[in-house]
């Protein structure tokens, strides 16, 4: 038996460590570091930087300028809707419904008041003179307010709970708030002056003035001319206004018209396939996130969200870029690659309805994905110097992210219950430039199936 | 001493023949460190040639001033770029975890421990460390073997300096039952 102090086998190990041979001749590839020493220069990959730099802004001005410009349509028709006299409205299973007074129409419907002589209710005016939102509350379900006209008013005597208004001057004079009040809606308080014409003829023609101008700009053309003249006419002889079954086309614009914009978020998932250059598929990934999307009118939509993917693929040595792998790998024969990766995706798309029907809707989809990957793995099966294959696997933690690469395009159906929506959308994702450590065109597909809710 | 200089300019000066000289005169010594932290004897090969390449291309950094002993600091900087690489392949690798013992050398007499009565082969010892985990073996070899301390074990694993001392305690406790087992003829006694 001997002894050996803890500090004398570190040193037995030091010494062993020094003096232990090992064979070299299986390591020994001069060939493989004299290449990577003495290779040409690559100035080729300043260019392919700045190249896709060039593409990555292309392809947001492609995205931008669409996007912009139905921001700016959309826009346009929320200010001419804006001039129009609005009401909240509800009917039974109808809850996404928001209008307000516009104080332009509001001020053309005071005018009507004074020069009416008669209490004028208005629904959501409160004393400051500010808009505010109203809820028609106690008319039967189904009754519509719009356009400062109550459905019905002329014959209807009795309906003074919730907020209605007549045409001044009519023969119903039932005018009454939220809380009979008939005070509440006086243009004095709302600072507004009586009009300055002498005679109530001119008043009249000034009132008419009003609503006539709210007419021009009803470039929705939510009151046709037939409706206009009988509303002007009703104004000018101080009659009521019967508001007829015919008038019921464009009261369903307007109820489309309110219906049209709102966000929803929808979750999906789907199997993935993925292909590098439509090469063989080598086995099935997956894709789950969240999309949240506006949309602006009753056709567009716009989306975006994020997914967490897995995805699977496999390519020729040839397609893998090994700029990005060790020297000894550069100069190696790369025979085949088997990779897989963990990535988050963000999308941005534009979407179309094909068919919007009113609980169902066949769209087309459009847009830019980036990708930013968390993890990739890669078997490279590669031909050694001596002339045998050999597989090494490799895993790469710091994440790559290529932003806007990979264009999305999917056709989809979807289907509405109340405020929630059930989808389908087959999608396929092509990429514009390489992606991951071996800057692949991974090209991938797949099937979205998602459930969302309206809000 | 001359000539050590002569062919440190010549690869500086990226004169091929003199880097094909430096390459089989080092080729042992650096893969001897790299095969201490890296289990298969291919992936070691792969990382020592990754490691000459750095070499090569940072030679011009190298800075001897006419010291005298040129060899000595050359084979000090080239052991860190070996340890750095080897360390940097475990990192990406998946290799790692496959254990492969050292390939069959013709014995010799330097292979044998003199002044001891227990004849341990310099082979055998360094097959024990590579059989530690990779993160014992790693903290192991920087520490014992290659001179690092912890702070700057732990800077270059991203470890705190506690887990380095722990895993240097542990693997030495390993190395000690490996010891003791595999010298059960003559009792180890440690102290």
């Amino acid at each position: 038996m001997f002894y050996l102090k803890n500090d004398d086998m570190e040193e037995l190990f030091r010494k062993a460590a020094e003096s232990y041979e090992v064979d070299t001749s299986g390591a020994s590839n001069w060939d493989a570091v004299h290449k990577s020493l003495h290779k040409p220069g690559d100035s080729g990959k300043k260019d392919k930087g700045r190249n896709k730099k060039k593409r990555r802004v292309f392809l947001w001005w492609l995205l931008l300028l669409p996007a912009g410009w139905i921001i700016y349509s959309a826009g346009k028709k929320t200010e001419a809707g804006s001039t129009h006299t609005l009401v909240q409205y509800e009917q039974a299973g109808q809850t996404n419904g928001n209008r307000h007074i516009n104080r332009k129409a509001h001020n053309g419907i005071q005018d009507m008041r004074v020069a009416g002589k008669d209490h004028y209710a208005l629904p959501d005016k409160d004393d400051t003179g500010g808009r505010k939102k109203h809820n028609a509350t106690g008319g039967p379900a189904g009754k519509e307010y719009l356009g400062g006209i109550r459905k019905g008013a002329a014959n209807d005597k009795t309906d003074n709970r919730g907020s209605s208004h007549s045409i001044p001057g009519g023969q119903n004079k039932e005018t009454v708030t939220g809380e009979d009040d008939p005070k509440r809606y006086d243009g004095r308080k709302a600072g507004r002056e009586k009009p300055t014409g002498g005679t109530t003829d001119e008043a009249v023609q000034s009132i008419s003035g009003s609503i006539q101008r709210i007419f021009r700009e009803d470039r929705n053309n939510l009151y046709p001319d037939a409706f206009q003249g009988r509303l002007i006419t009703a104004v000018a002889t101080s009659r009521p206004l019967n508001i007829t079954d015919n008038d019921s086309a464009f009261q369903s614009k307007e109820i489309e018209g309110i219906r049209q914009r709102y966000f929803y978020a929808t979750a999906l998932l789907a199997p993935d396939l993925s292909s590098v250059r439509l090469q063989r598929i080598s086995g099935t990934g997956s894709s789950m996130g969240l999309l949240i999307g506006y949309k602006t009118g009753k056709r567009w939509h716009f989306e975006t969200g994020a997914f967490w993917e897995r995805k699977t693929y496999y390519t020729k040595g040839q397609y893998f870029d090994k700029s990005k792998l060790s020297d000894y790998y550069r100069n190696v024969e790369m025979l085949f690659v088997d990779g897989s990766c963990r990535m988050i995706t963000i999308p941005v798309n534009a979407r179309y309805n094909v068919y919007a029907g009113d609980r169902k809707n066949w769209f087309v989809s459009s847009g830019v994905s980036s990708y930013l990957m968390n993890q990739e793995y890669y078997d490279y099966t590669y031909r050694r110097p001596g002339g045998e294959p050999a597989t090494r696997g490799y895993k790469y933690t710091k994440a790559a992210q290529n932003w806007m690469t990979v264009i999305n395009i999917s056709v989809g159906y979807e289907q509405t219950f109340r405020s929630f929506n059930i989808r389908a959308e087959p999608y396929l994702r092509i990429p514009a430039s390489g992606v991951g450590v071996g800057n692949l065109s991974l090209s991938s597909g797949g099937l979205y199936i998602g459930i969302g809710k309206n809000f | 001493m001359e000539q050590l200089i002569n062919l440190i300019e010549g690869c500086t000066g990226n004169d091929e023949k003199c880097q094909r000289v430096f390459y089989e005169k080092y080729l042992g010594y650096v893969l001897k460190i790299v095969y201490r932290y890296i289990s298969t004897y291919e992936a070691a090969g792969e990382a020592t040639n990754d490691a000459f390449i750095k070499i090569f291309r940072s030679l011009n950094k190298f800075e001897y001033n006419n010291s005298v002993n040129v060899e000595r600091l050359l084979l000090g900087w080239m052991r860190k770029i070996a340890v750095n690489t080897a360390i940097d392949y475990l990192r990406e690798s998946q290799a790692h975890k496959r254990y492969q013992p050292i390939a069959e050398l013709p014995e010799t007499d330097s292979n044998y421990l003199t002044g001891t009565d227990e004849r341990v082969l310099y082979k055998e010892l360094v097959e024990l460390i590579k059989r530690l985990s990779p993160a014992y073996r790693t903290v192991f070899n920087m520490y014992v073997i290659d001179g690092y301390t912890h702070h700057e074990i732990s800077e270059a694993l991203g470890i705190s300096e506690g887990t380095s001392k722990s895993n240097l305690a542990r693997a030495r406790a390993i190395l000690q039952k490996y010891l003791i087992k595999n010298n059960k003829d003559s009792l180890l006694c440690f102290t």
